[in-house]
C-alpha cells in the first residue's frame, strides 16, 4: 500500500505511470480504506539518533584529512587517506606508508577478513595485504590484479578468496593457490570493465560496474548476471522503482536478503524480487550524490556529498554540518520531513566518502578528517500516526535543498515539459511521448567537497600542467621505469603528437605573456599507450608525483573514462579534448570538462543531413570495432530508429584492416541509400575506395576523424562526395583560428588539425581557469565550470550542463579532392517520425 | 652377505662392461664420456650418469633401495615409546629405546616429514608432505584411522595446549592450517612467511612460532637475508606478530624452555652478497640459535660454531625438561651441540639492548655457552629428549639409525638400528657427500647449506673473484636437473663434473677437490633428485582452461593481431618440453650493468613457484615482473601484445610445469 500511495505521488505521465496510477486508485474505488503501514518496532525513526559527533584530523594523528574510506574492526578503526592507512587503537592512530610497504599512499578502500583478521586494502597503486604489521603489495606489474587502481576490496567470508574491484575489471585472488582469476568485459556481461565497488553475501558476489549497473555472481557455479537500468538512457529516469536507478553504480553492498545500490542519481534497493529507488525528490536523502553505502543490521547508510544519510527502507535520518559547526539531524518519514533536532556537536565535514558501522558507533570518512557518531538523548520522531496521503512538513523545517549549482546559468532547454539535455532536437527525445519520473543532468555538477580553503603554495618554481595521449617513445621526455610501451605504429599516435605540440604552443605563449604571475607553466607529458588501463595510474602520477594543476587529456575514450572515474578520488581538472564518446560526460562527475563536439552532436548533425534534408531513408552503419566506434554510432543508430528508418546493417572492421569488401557486399545485399562510416581516417578512406571500386553509389557519410587530409589521401576520387561532421572548420577566416594556424606552422613546420585545435583550446581553457582559479584545484575546477562558453581556434565553445561541447559543428562535403566546410544546417521544427520511439535501450555495440 | 647380494646384483653390469671392452666399444665410451661432460673419463662412471631421475628400472631398484631414513622424533609422555618419521619409507616407525629395536612400521604418507602426539601419547599426528595431508594415527592400534587435509606442503606442526587445534606449517603454499582435530575441519589458514617449516608451542598452550625456512623476498636485492617467526595466536586464529630474524635463514626448528621463558630455533647467517672467496675468513656462513624472549620482546642470534671450527646445518633443537641444556643437531657436521641455557640467559641479561644484534657475528662467544661437542652418525636431524632427561635421542638420517646420548656424560652411547638396507648404494653415498660440510674449508658449509631439502635456498650469490657486486647469480634448484645441462648462468658448464670439480673447489669449497668417486656419488645423488609434484596440476590430468589458455601463448607462432612471431622470439623455442629449456645460451636483455656475460644459460621452468625470486640474477621477484618489467621491448619472449589476462593466463600455464 505504501508502495502504491508513493507511486501515486511520484507518477506523473506516460502509459507507464497512468498503469501506475490506476492500480493505485484500485483500492479507494473499491472502497477499501486506504491506511499507512504500521511503524515497525525498533525502526529507524523509533531509534534514538547519533547526536554526539567526535571528528579526528591531522591534529590528531591522521596523515591526512582528506580521508577516502573507513573501517570497523573490533576495538580498532581504519581509516583510508590521501597520505596513507591509519588505525586507531587505544586510543592513538598509528600511520602507514608507503615506507611501510604500501604500494601507493592513497588508500581508496579497506576490509577485514573475518577469517584471517588480516586487513586488505585497496590504494591507488595496488592492492596490500596488511598482517600482523607485515605488508605485502600485489600490483598489476607483479601479480595477476587486473589494475593497480584498486576503488573496492572484499573478503569473503566463505573462502579464503579475497575480491578487488579496480579500474579494469574485477580480480579474485585465491589465497590458497594464490590464483588470480580477472573478470571483464570479455568473459562476463560487464558491459564495461570498470568497476568500483564489492559486496559479498548469500552465496554471491556483487560487483559495481561503471556504466555497467551490478554484476551478481554465483559462487556455486560461477553463473554472472547483470543487473541494468531498464530505460537505458543515462540522461533520464523513465520509472522510479524499476530496476538500478542508473548504470553508474558507486557502491553495492549486500545484508540479508537485501542489495543496495548506491549512484550519483540516487539509492536503489532490491530484495530479490522487487526494486525500489529513493531519490532527493522522493525521500530523505541528503542527496542523489552518493560516494558509498554500507549496510548494516537493516539499515543501509548512505554517504553523499551533502551528508550522511540513513534508512531502513521507510524512514530516513540525515546528518549534516551547518555552516556554524553544530549539527542538523533531519527526520522523514516516506519522502517527508517530519522533525528536526540540533546538536552541538556535527560531522567532520558534509562531502562523506565512506561509512562503517559497529554497534551504536558510526564512524565516517570526510574531506575533513574521520568523525565518531554516537546516539545519545531521546530516541527519534517516531513514524508518524498521519492520515493517509502526504505528511505535513514540520514547521520551521527546511526541505532538503536541491543539488545546488554556483556556476553559471546551465545551457540546455526546457520545452514541452521537458529537459532537452545536450539540447536534443524534439525528434530524438528518448521517451518523447512520455513524461520520465525524472530528467537527469539539468542542473551542472557541483563538487561540495573540501580544498578550496587551502592557500597557494609558495616559492613554485612551475606551474605544471599535465597532457595524456597516445604519445609515442619519440614524444615522451623518458619512458616511466617499469612502464611498457603498448604500441607501436598506433594511429592515432600522430594526432597525439600534434596535441601535444599544439598543448605546447599555448603555454609557449601563454609563458610569453608572463605566466601565471611570472611563474612559467610547464607541460608534463605522459601516454595512454600503455598496458592494461594503466591511464589511471598515469594520473596518480600526475597528482601526487607531477603535483600538476589540470590535466588536458586527449582521444581514447576509454583511457578518458578511466581518468574521470580515478579523478572523483584525485580531484584533478581534466579537460578532454579529442574524445567524442557521448557518454564520457554522463555521470555527474564535477571534474571533467570536454572541449570538443561529442558523437551525440555529430549524429545529430547527420541525422538531420541524411533524413530531412535529403530524404534518404534505408541507412547502413560501418563502423570501427573499438570502443571509439561503439559508443560513437550510439546516437545515430537511435536516432534513426526514432525517426522512422532504423538502421538496416551495421559492419564492423578492425583498426589496420586493408580489404572491407567483405563487409561492403554484405551490406549492399540489404541495398541502402545512405552509408553512415565511423572509423580513422585511413580504413574509412581504403573502405569509400572501395565501395565506389565495387560500384556503390549510395550516398556516404561520416564522423570527424574523417575530416583528414589521410582520408582523402586513402580513398582518391571515391572521397567525392562524402559528406562528413566536423568540428573544426579549417578554412575558416575566423581571426583565432588563423592565428592559431599560423603560429602553429610556424613552431612545427606542418599543418594543424582539428585535433591539435582542440588541444590549444583545451589548453586554453585550463590556463584561463588557472588564471581565474589560482592554484588551487577545486578552484579551478570551479573556475573552468563556471565558463558557458569560449571563443578559440576551433570557434565557438558552448557547454552544456554536463560541461561538454555542443556546438556549433559543421558539415564538410569532398569537392574537387578538398573539403568544403558548411554550417550544420538547423534541425526543423517541423521534424520527427509519426511513430513514437518505444525500447530505447541502447543496444551497445 | 650383503656384499654377496651386492656383488650379484652388480654382476651383470661388471659383465656388460667387460663384454663392452672386449668389443672395442670402450674407446667408444671413453669419447662419449668426454663429450657429454667435459671431464676425462677417469672422473666418470656409468653408473653416474644412468641412474635414472624418474625410477622404476631395474639400476634404480638396485641403486635406490628403499631405506628408513629417519627425520623427526618424538617421544611417548611416560618415554616407553620413540616414534621417528622415516622420510624414504613413508611410515612412522614405533620404537621401543629400552629394547632399542623398532617394534612397527605404519603407513603414513609419500613422505612424512613430522611427527607430534598428542599428550595422552594416544595418537601420532604425521605430516605428509607429498600427500599435503596429515596422518593421523592410532597408536594403540598401530594404523592411520583419519586424514586430515592440509596446504602445499606441510612440514612442522604442533598441537595447541588444550590438544583440540593441530597447527601446521604448509611449507610450499607458504601458510599455515589451523585444524580443529574435534571436527577436521581446516577453521583458518593464515599467511607465513617463506616456506613455513618449523613449529613450536608456547608452554601453557598461549603463543605458536612458526619458523620460516626460508628469508622474504625483499624488495631491496642489497638487503641482508631475513627469514620470519610467525607468531600465531591459534585460539584466536589470527597472527599476532611476525618477527624478522634479520640475516639469518634456515629456520628449521622451534621450541621452548619449559619454562615459557625463551623460544630457540635453529638458522643459519648466509652472507650470499659477499664474495665467496670469503671463505678462507670464515665469513660466508655460520649457524646459529636463535632467542627470543617474547615476555620481554628482546630477540638475539647466538653462533654456534668455534673460531676456527664449524658447525653446518643446524638443524633440530630440543631442550632437556628441567631447563638446563640445549641440544641442537648439525645436520653438516654429524655433532649434536650441548647448550648450557643459564649461560644463555646470563649472557641475555647481561647484554644491553642496543648490542643484542652484535651478538650474532661474535663467534668466538659460543664458548661461554655451548659445553660440548658430541660426534653422533651421519646427517643428525631430529631430536628428542626422555623425559627424565637422562637421554637425547638423535635421527642419524643417513645412517638409518637413532643416536643415544647420555646427558650426564654428554657422550653417544649406542645407537638404534631402524633396519633400513644394509648396503650403502651410490646414491646414498652421493646423498651423504651431499650432506656433509667434510668437504669444506673449516667444515664451513656443506651443499645442503644452500640447497635445503635438496632444492634452493632462494638467496643471490657473488661467486665470482670478480670484485664486490658484480655477476651475482640467483641460485637455482637441483630438482629434476639431471637432463638441464649445461650448468652455470653463464653455461660455462656442460656437466655436473664440470660443475662440481676442480673449479668448484678452487672457489667455493677451498678444500681438495672431490675424489674421484666421490664425485661419482654426488653426481648420482643429483641426478637422482625429481622435482616435487605440481600442486597446479590437476590431479584428474590435463589442464585447468587458464592453464590451457596459457600453453596456447606458450606455444603460440602469432601475435594476437596475426603478426607472425619468429621462432627465436616464441616461449617454446628455448624453453622446450620436457625440460623446458633447450640447453642453450641467450641473450633476452636480462643482464645487469655488472654481469660480463649478456647470453645466458636458459633456465627450466619445473614448479617455478617453488624458485622465486626469477632471472639469473633473481631481480624478478615474480613470474609477471619478468615480462611487465624486465622484458619491455619483447627481448623476453614476445608478450607485449597480450592484455592483463593473456599474461595471467601465460603465468598460470608456467605453474603448471
Amino acid at each position: 500500500m505504501r508502495e502504491n500511495a508513493r507511486r501515486k505521488r511520484k507518477a506523473a505521465g506516460g502509459i507507464g505511470t497512468l498503469l501506475v496510477l490506476a492500480l493505485a486508485c484500485l483500492p479507494a474505488a473499491m472502497g477499501a480504506p486506504v491506511v499507512p503501514d504500521a511503524p515497525s518496532p525498533g525502526g529507524l525513526l523509533e531509534r534514538s539518533a547519533l547526536t554526539r559527533w567526535e571528528s579526528f584530523t591531522t591534529r590528531d594523528g591522521l596523515p591526512s584529512d582528506h580521508v577516502l574510506a573507513v573501517r570497523v574492526d573490533g576495538d580498532r578503526v581504519w581509516a583510508g587517506t590521501t597520505e596513507g592507512l591509519a588505525v586507531r587503537a587505544n586510543g592513538r592512530w598509528r600511520v602507514y606508508g608507503t615506507a611501510d610497504g604500501l604500494p601507493h599512499r592513497v588508500v581508496l578502500s579497506i576490509d577485514v577478513s573475518p577469517r584471517t583478521g588480516d586487513v586488505w586494502v585497496g590504494t591507488m597503486g595496488g592492492l596490500a595485504r596488511l598482517s600482523a604489521g607485515r605488508i605485502d603489495a600485489f600490483t598489476q606489474m607483479s601479480s595477476g590484479l587486473s589494475n593497480d587502481f584498486v576503488h573496492a576490496v572484499r573478503c569473503d567470508p566463505d573462502e579464503d578468496v579475497v575480491w578487488a574491484a579496480t579500474a579494469m575489471g574485477a580480480s579474485r585472488l585465491d589465497l590458497r593457490t594464490k590464483t588470480w582469476t580477472l573478470f571483464t568485459h570479455e568473459n562476463t556481461p560487464m558491459h564495461e570493465p570498470w568497476t568500483y565497488s564489492l559486496a559479498i553475501g548469500g552465496g554471491k558476489v556483487f560487483v559495481g560496474a561503471w556504466g555497467g549497473g551490478v554484476l551478481e555472481y554465483t559462487k556455486a557455479d560461477g553463473h554472472w548476471r547483470e543487473y541494468r537500468d531498464p530505460d537505458g538512457q543515462f540522461e533520464v529516469d523513465l520509472l522510479p522503482d524499476d530496476g538500478p536507478i542508473n548504470d553508474v553504480t558507486s557502491g553495492v553492498d549486500h545484508e540479508g536478503d537485501l542489495l543496495w545500490q548506491s549512484t550519483y542519481f540516487g539509492l536503489t534497493r532490491y530484495d530479490g524480487r522487487e526494486w525500489r529507488s529513493y531519490t532527493v525528490k522522493d525521500s530523505g536523502l541528503a542527496s542523489d550524490f552518493i560516494n558509498f553505502v554500507r549496510a548494516r543490521d537493516g539499515l543501509a547508510w548512505c554517504a553523499t556529498d551533502q551528508g550522511l544519510s540513513v534508512t531502513d527502507g521507510e524512514g530516513w535520518v540525515t546528518y549534516r554540518r551547518g555552516a556554524d559547526g553544530r549539527g542538523d539531524i533531519l527526520f522523514y518519514d516516506d519522502g517527508n520531513p517530519v522533525a528536526k533536532r540540533r546538536t552541538a556537536t556535527a560531522l567532520p565535514h558534509n562531502y562523506v566518502l565512506g561509512v562503517d558501522v559497529a554497534g551504536d558507533d558510526v564512524w565516517v570518512a570526510t574531506e575533513r578528517g574521520v568523525g565518531h557518531g554516537v546516539p545519545g538523548g531521546p530516541p527519534g520522531p517516531g513514524r508518524p500516526a498521519a492520515a493517509p496521503g502526504r505528511t505535513p512538513p514540520v514547521a520551521g523545517m527546511p526541505p532538503l535543498p536541491p543539488p545546488g549549482n554556483t556556476g553559471a546559468p546551465p545551457p540546455g532547454s526546457f520545452a514541452g515539459g521537458r529537459f532537452h539535455y545536450a539540447h536534443v532536437p524534439d525528434a530524438l527525445l528518448p521517451f518523447r511521448s512520455t513524461t520520465p519520473y525524472r530528467d537527469l543532468f539539468t542542473e551542472r555538477s557541483q563538487f561540495r567537497g573540501a580544498g578550496r580553503e587551502d592557500a597557494e603554495p609558495a616559492g613554485l618554481s612551475e606551474v605544471r600542467i599535465g597532457f595524456i595521449g597516445p604519445l609515442e617513445d619519440a614524444d615522451l621526455p623518458a619512458r616511466p621505469p617499469g612502464v611498457r610501451s603498448g604500441a607501436r605504429g598506433d594511429p592515432k599516435a600522430v594526432l597525439g603528437r600534434r596535441m601535444l605540440r599544439a598543448a605546447t604552443l599555448a603555454l609557449e605563449e601563454a609563458n610569453a605573456a608572463g605566466g601565471y604571475r611570472g611563474i612559467p607553466f610547464r607541460l608534463v607529458p605522459r601516454t595512454d599507450l600503455v598496458l592494461w588501463g594503466q591511464s589511471s595510474n598515469e594520473l596518480v602520477h600526475f597528482a601526487y608525483d607531477d603535483r600538476v594543476w589540470a590535466v588536458l587529456s586527449s582521444i581514447d575514450s576509454n583511457h578518458n573514462h578511466v581518468l574521470s572515474r580515478a579523478t572523483l578520488k584525485l580531484e584533478v581538472p581534466i579537460v578532454s579534448a579529442g574524445t567524442t564518446d557521448p557518454t564520457l560526460v554522463e555521470h555527474a562527475i564535477p571534474w571533467l570538462v570536454r572541449c570538443t563536439i561529442d558523437d551525440r552532436q555529430s549524429s545529430y548533425v547527420l541525422l538531420n543531413e541524411i533524413f530531412e534534408r535529403r530524404g534518404l531513408q534505408r541507412p547502413a552503419v560501418l563502423r570501427v570495432n573499438d570502443r571509439d566506434g561503439r559508443t560513437g554510432i550510439i546516437e545515430f543508430v537511435e536516432g534513426a530508429r526514432r525517426l522512422g528508418h532504423p538502421v538496416l546493417i551495421e559492419q564492423r572492421f578492425y583498426n589496420g584492416d586493408t580489404d572491407f569488401k567483405a563487409q561492403l557486399a554484405r551490406i549492399m545485399e540489404v541495398a541502402p541509400d545512405a552509408l553512415v562510416l565511423w572509423g580513422n581516417p585511413d580504413e574509412t578512406g581504403r573502405a569509400v575506395k572501395q565501395a565506389r571500386e565495387m560500384g556503390v553509389k549510395v550516398s556516404v557519410f561520416g564522423y570527424d576523424r574523417m575530416a583528414q587530409k589521410t582520408f582523402l589521401d586513402a580513398a582518391g576520387p571515391a572521397a567525392e562526395g562524402v559528406t562528413v561532421v566536423a568540428t573544426v572548420n579549417t578554412d575558416s577566416l575566423d581571426p583565432a583560428w588563423l592565428r592559431f594556424r599560423d603560429a602553429y606552422r610556424t613552431r612545427w613546420n606542418e599543418e594543424p588539425d582539428s585535433f591539435a585545435a582542440h588541444a590549444y583550446d583545451g589548453a586554453g581553457l585550463i590556463l584561463e581557469a588557472i588564471r581565474k582559479g589560482g592554484l588551487n584545484r577545486p578552484r579551478i575546477r570551479d573556475a573552468l565550470f563556471a565558463i558557458s562558453s569560449w571563443h578559440g581556434a576551433t570557434g565557438t565553445i558552448a557547454f552544456d550542463t554536463n560541461m561538454s561541447d555542443i556546438g556549433p559543428p559543421w558539415l564538410a562535403t569532398v569537392r574537387d579532392g578538398r573539403f568544403h566546410f558548411e554550417p550544420a544546417p538547423a534541425w526543423p521544427k517541423s521534424a520527427g517520425p509519426a511513430r513514437a520511439a518505444a525500447g530505447n535501450r541502447r543496444t551497445g555495440g | 652377505m650383503a656384499l654377496a647380494r651386492a656383488w650379484w646384483m652388480t654382476a651383470p653390469i661388471f659383465g656388460l662392461a667387460l663384454l663392452a671392452s672386449g668389443l672395442g666399444a670402450h674407446r667408444w665410451a671413453r669419447a662419449h664420456v668426454e663429450q657429454i661432460t667435459g671431464a676425462p673419463p677417469r672422473t666418470a662412471d656409468c653408473v653416474a650418469c644412468h641412474v635414472s631421475a624418474r625410477g622404476g628400472t631395474v639400476l634404480d631398484r638396485i641403486l635406490k633401495p628403499r631405506y628408513k631414513t629417519p627425520q623427526d622424533l618424538a617421544m611417548s609422555p611416560d618415554g616407553s615409546r620413540l616414534y621417528a618419521t622415516a622420510e624414504d619409507a613413508g611410515a612412522l616407525l614405533v620404537i621401543d629405546p629400552a629394547a632399542r629395536r623398532v617394534l612397527a612400521e605404519i603407513p603414513a604418507g609419500r613422505r612424512p616429514h613430522s611427527v607430534v602426539l598428542d599428550r595422552a601419547g594416544a595418537t601420532a599426528y604425521v605430516s605428509d608432505q607429498e600427500g599435503d595431508a596429515i596422518a593421523v594415527i592410532d597408536i594403540a592400534r598401530q594404523t592411520p584411522v583419519r586424514r586430515l587435509e592440509t596446504g602445499f606442503g606441510p612440514a612442522g606442526l604442533a598441537l595447541t595446549g588444550d590438544d583440540d587445534t593441530l597447527v601446521v606449517a604448509n611449507a610450499m603454499g607458504g601458510d599455515i592450517s589451523l585444524i580443529d582435530l574435534r571436527s577436521g575441519v581446516e577453521r583458518a589458514r593464515l599467511a607465513a612467511g617463506n616456506e613455513p617449516c618449523a613449529v613450536g608451542v608456547e608452554p601453557g598452550g598461549g603463543r605458536v612460532l612458526v619458523g620460516n625456512l626460508l628469508a622474504s623476498l625483499s624488495p631491496s636485492p642489497e638487503a641482508p637475508p631475513a627469514a620470519e617467526v610467525t607468531v600465531v595466536d591459534a585460539r584466536r586464529g589470527r597472527i599476532a606478530g611476525r618477527t624478522p630474524m634479520r640475516g639469518a635463514h634456515l629456520l628449521e626448528s622451534v621450541t621452548f624452555t619449559p619454562d615459557g621463558g625463551l623460544a630457540l630455533l635453529t638458522l643459519v647467517r648466509p652472507r650470499n652478497l659477499l664474495p665467496v672467496l670469503q671463505v678462507e675468513r670464515g665469513w660466508v656462513m655460520t649457524g646459529g640459535l636463535g632467542v627470543i624472549d617474547l615476555k620481554r620482546g628482546r630477540t638475539a642470534q647466538l653462533p654456534l660454531d668455534d673460531v676456527d671450527a664449524f658447525y653446518a646445518d643446524p638443524a633440530d633443537v630440543a631442550t632437556t625438561p628441567d631447563g638446563r641444556y640445549a641440544f641442537v643437531s648439525h645436520g653438516g657436521a654429524d655433532t649434536v651441540s650441548a647448550i648450557d641455557l643459564d649461560a644463555v640467559r646470563r649472557l641475555l641479561r647481561d647484554t644491553r639492548d642496543a648490542d643484542l644484534d652484535s651478538l650474532a657475528d661474535r663467534i668466538g662467544t659460543s664458548r661461554r655457552y655451548v659445553v660440548s661437542r658430541i660426534a653422533v652418525g651421519s646427517n643428525p636431524r631430529g631430536l628428542a629428549v626422555s623425559p627424565d632427561g637422562r637421554l637425547v635421542y638423535v635421527a642419524e638420517r643417513l645412517d638409518d639409525r637413532i643416536g643415544i646420548i647420555d646427558v650426564g656424560r654428554m657422550q653417544r652411547i649406542g645407537s638404534i638400528d631402524l633396519g633400513g638396507p644394509r648396503h650403502e648404494t651410490i646414491v646414498r653415498r652421493g646423498e651423504k657427500i651431499f650432506n656433509s660440510s667434510a668437504a669444506t674449508l673449516q667444515r664451513q658449509f656443506s651443499c645442503r647449506s644452500c640447497h635445503p631439502g635438496n632444492h634452493v635456498d632462494r638467496l643471490q650469490y657473488d661467486f665470482e673473484p670478480d670484485g664486490l657486486g658484480r655477476n651475482i647469480v640467483d641460485n637455482r634448484t637441483l630438482a629434476g636437473l639431471r637432463d638441464t645441462a649445461p650448468y652455470k648462468w653463464n653455461g660455462k658448464n656442460t656437466s655436473l663434473y664440470m660443475q662440481c670439480g676442480v673449479r668448484f673447489a678452487r672457489v667455493l669449497t677451498r678444500e681438495e677437490p672431490f675424489a674421484p668417486d666421490d664425485l661419482n656419488a654426488l653426481v648420482a645423488f643429483l641426478y637422482s633428485l625429481q622435482p616435487s609434484r605440481n600442486r597446479f596440476r590437476p590431479e584428474a590430468g590435463g589442464l585447468t582452461e587458464a592453464q590451457a589458455r596459457g600453453r596456447a601463448i606458450f606455444e603460440r607462432a602469432a601475435k594476437r593481431d596475426g603478426t607472425p612471431i619468429l621462432p627465436a622470439e616464441r616461449c617454446v623455442t628455448c624453453h622446450a618440453a620436457p625440460e623446458y629449456t633447450d640447453g642453450r645460451n641467450h641473450d633476452v636483455g636480462s643482464a645487469s650493468p655488472g654481469d660480463s656475460a649478456k647470453a645466458l644459460d636458459t633456465p627450466q621452468l619445473r614448479n617455478l613457484t617453488l624458485t622465486a625470486p626469477y632471472m639469473h640474477d633473481g631481480k624478478a621477484a615474480t613470474l609477471e615482473q619478468i615480462w611487465t618489467v624486465y622484458s619491455p621491448d619483447d627481448s623476453h619472449g614476445v608478450t607485449s601484445d597480450l592484455g592483463k589476462q593473456g599474461l595471467n593466463d601465460l603465468v598460470e600455464y608456467l605453474k603448471s610445469l
